[in-house]
């Protein structure tokens, strides 16, 4: 571009040069956008382009960025020797701005532990600004790096855990240090020193703390990743907290105090079989109320039963988005106030039938949401409860994954859906006129996929519209996505649905093998897909677009019919 | 794209003379745009001579498209009071393949454009050139590099085997 202003004016008759860019190769890029390029790549390949030619020969030296991975192939001193180049005969005039060194958890060599300390205190008076680091444990060279005063974040993984208490050293320098994310073990103490010895302190990311006080009070804190199985204490102190990720042993916990009065994200798992303490998920859960988007699973299945301590309905004044899995006994726990959600997400497991009248309850608390994906484990066949009554007035797009017959339990009014997806399994004759039923609630629907799998223990395959009543009529059905095992009834099925759907543009349908276990040889012709050969030469799918044109829809309706009739012929 | 009147166009000239109506919104996508017309509130008319027409028309071409998906996305955020994570991680994607398919040129044209994304400072295309053009050279040895970008070598055999030797791990495939 330089060359751009000082070209000379054309002084003789020739015709002016052409208005083109002066350079229309990489080697001719000015060094800003090549040195991005050269940094976007892992270091060893950024140093292969010095043999490029002359314009690329010291380019990789003052890259910003260095990121050196050291793979289980790559040569111990070959990489040592890469790295020293790098680091030792820089020019200390050009900035560093990040330096990662990654090694691979099946490394045959030892680890460079003094060339590893030595890199480290090069960095930190090359300025260097970010520092990921990915080693075996060596706490030395690691904790060095809380000396480098510029670092303004730190990023340290192990492959191996090791529960080792690391010694945080005193009189940290790292004033500038936003974002920490170590996986070490650290002392309750040192720990707490720690983070009021970092000012700026935005991101903090812990793992492998095996202690069982933890106690963080941090005035800048924005972001919290905690993963401690160990806690039997908490307490968190983090008036600006936006974002907490937390994974708890469900056994262990027994004290849960927080003030994070912005919080808005929050994500909390609860680990491993145990019981939990109701009391303490109740106070963690008051410590969280303030949350807008809240993901929460419970993965144990049994509970300690001192707790029916709902003297007092909680309360989530600004949650919109609650993503919810647990085992069913927990549904008591959760009978919240909730009056701005908009989406739900609930898989529940461990289903029990004494336990189905809290769950229509339960879903009532969730009438006025705009999104519902709801899923419930195992074949509900024994649950001989009353049917659900339900309404979602504002309902537009519900995913449910069920076994059929708890399509029977799920009644519900949803007049203004517009997209369905539903998962059956344990699909059964038995349960036809459920679903049909459930068809009719959402014949206002304009985007529908249906997946059913068969029960395995269903000999026959069968029809899931019944044959005697007439389909509803889906007067606004665009787009149909079928994923089931495409027989002979299915497809005939599909083919009276279509008769019904006079606005619908996309149909597909995938054939799905049968769950059916030791199908008879006999059996099995009855079994097999019978949609029409596709494109690949399968009989695997099939797509149409434009079936609400009639001549179309005749059309498809003859193709998904041909292998019918044709075998129909041969019986 | 229909605009409503009362939007400001700004005319932008490439180097070979030709001229560009685009809105003011479009135009300030380059930094350096915008830099301009926030000193100098009324201009209206921007020579570029560093870019050619060719050059200049995918430009726009590609922060048109970017403007009009940011602009989508938050109608339905206005619209729905929040924006439904589904059908936004939808609309990226549909953008991921729009920049995916934008990004097939030959690797003049992509020098031509990370020149051009450099200068008129559009952050967004000079990252999506950048990384295209580093994933050319990820995994391919100096001479595949070398044809894929039509660089000619001037260094000195000795030179060359200098420089191999002082970094081996860089170069450990082709040994």
């Amino acid at each position: 571009m330089a060359a751009t202003a000082g070209h000379p004016a054309a002084t003789t008759l020739d015709p002016p040069p052409p208005y083109t860019m002066l350079s229309n190769q990489l080697s001719d890029l000015p060094e800003l956008p090549l040195i991005k390029i050269l940094s976007s790549l892992p270091t060893h390949m950024a140093a292969q382009t010095s043999c490029l030619s002359r314009r690329f020969r010291h380019l990789w030296s003052d890259l910003p960025s260095l990121h050196f991975i050291h793979t289980p192939k790559t040569d111990m001193t070959w990489f040592v020797n890469m790295v020293d180049r790098a680091l030792l005969c820089r020019d200390t005039s050009v900035p560093l701005e990040t330096l990662h060194i990654e090694f691979s958890n099946k490394c045959q060599y030892h680890m460079p532990i003094d060339s590893l300390a030595g890199w480290i205190r090069r960095a930190g008076s090359l300025g260097v600004r970010h520092l990921l680091l990915r080693l075996e444990s060596s706490f030395a060279a690691r904790l060095r790096c809380f000396s480098i005063e510029s670092l303004e974040s730190l990023h340290m993984e192990n492959f191996h855990y090791t529960s080792q208490i690391a010694l945080i050293p005193h009189n940290i320098v790292s004033t500038r240090l936003k974002s920490l994310k170590i996986w070490l073990n650290v002392n309750s103490a040192d720990l707490t020193r720690l983070v009021n010895e970092l000012p700026v302190l935005e991101y903090l990311d812990l793992s492998g703390i095996d202690q069982s006080t933890i106690d963080i009070s941090s005035p800048s804190i924005r972001t919290l990743k905690l993963d401690s199985e160990s806690s039997v204490s908490m307490k968190l102190c983090l008036p600006k907290l936006d974002i907490l990720y937390l994974v708890i042993k469900a056994t262990k916990l027994m004290i849960f105090q927080a003030e994070m009065p912005l919080l808005s994200k929050v994500k909390i798992h609860v680990r491993s079989h145990g019981e939990l303490f109701a009391l303490v998920l109740r106070k963690m859960l008051e410590g969280i109320a303030n949350a807008i988007d809240l993901k929460l699973s419970i993965l144990t299945s049994a509970m300690r039963t001192d707790l029916m301590c709902c003297e007092k309905q909680l309360c989530f004044p600004r949650l919109e988005s609650l993503h919810f899995s647990c085992s069913m006994c927990y549904l008591k726990l959760f009978e919240w106030e909730m009056p701005v959600l908009i989406k739900a997400d609930i898989d529940l497991s461990y289903v029990k039938e004494e336990l189905v009248p809290p769950l229509s309850g339960f879903l009532e608390r969730f009438a006025n949401v705009v999104e519902l994906k709801f899923k419930i484990a195992g074949d509900q066949a024994f649950l001989r409860c009353r049917e659900m009554q339900l309404s979602f007035f504002r309902l537009e797009y519900l995913k449910i994954s069920c076994s059929m017959c708890f399509l029977k339990l799920f009644q519900a009014e949803m007049p203004g859906l517009k997209k369905v997806d539903i998962h059956l399994s344990y699909a059964k004759e038995e349960f036809v006129p459920s679903l049909s039923n459930f068809m009719k609630n959402i014949a206002n629907v304009v985007d529908l996929k249906l997946t059913i799998m068969d029960d395995q223990d269903q000999v026959k395959p069968f029809h899931m519209l019944e044959s005697d009543k007439k389909p509803p009529l889906f007067s606004r059905l665009i787009s149909f996505e079928v994923s089931a095992c495409c027989h002979e009834a299915t497809i005939e099925d599909v083919i009276s649905l279509l008769e019904n759907c006079p606005v619908l543009n996309c149909l597909t349908i995938c054939h799905r093998d049968p769950n059916v276990h030791e199908i008879q040889d006999k059996r099995k012709r009855d079994w097999q897909s019978k949609l029409p050969r596709n494109s690949e030469g399968n009989f695997r799918h099939a797509s149409f677009t434009d079936v609400h044109i009639r001549d179309e829809r005749s059309n498809i309706i003859k193709l998904l019919s041909r292998r019918l009739s044709c075998d129909k012929r041969k019986i | 794209m229909a605009r409503s009147s009362t939007e400001n166009m700004i005319t932008l000239m490439s180097s070979d003379g030709e001229e560009f109506m685009v809105t003011e919104k479009v135009a300030r996508e380059c930094t350096t745009i915008r830099n301009m017309l926030e000193d100098d509130c009324v201009i209206t008319n921007i020579p570029l001579p560093n870019v050619t027409s060719d050059i200049l028309s995918m430009v726009i071409e590609y922060c048109m498209e970017h403007v009009a998906a940011a602009e989508k996305a938050a109608a339905e955020t206005a619209e729905k009071g929040s924006s439904s994570a589904p059908a936004a991680a939808k609309a990226n994607k549909d953008l991921e393949e729009w920049d995916k398919a934008f990004m097939n040129v030959d690797v003049y044209t992509l020098c031509d454009l990370i020149l051009a994304a450099n200068y008129l400072n559009v952050s967004g295309l000079l990252d999506l050139t950048i990384q295209t053009a580093a994933n050319l050279i990820k995994g391919k040895s100096p001479e595949q590099i070398r044809k894929t970008f039509h660089i000619q070598n001037d260094l000195s055999l000795e030179e060359e085997e200098k420089i191999r030797s002082q970094t081996p791990w860089a170069f450990e495939k082709s040994e």
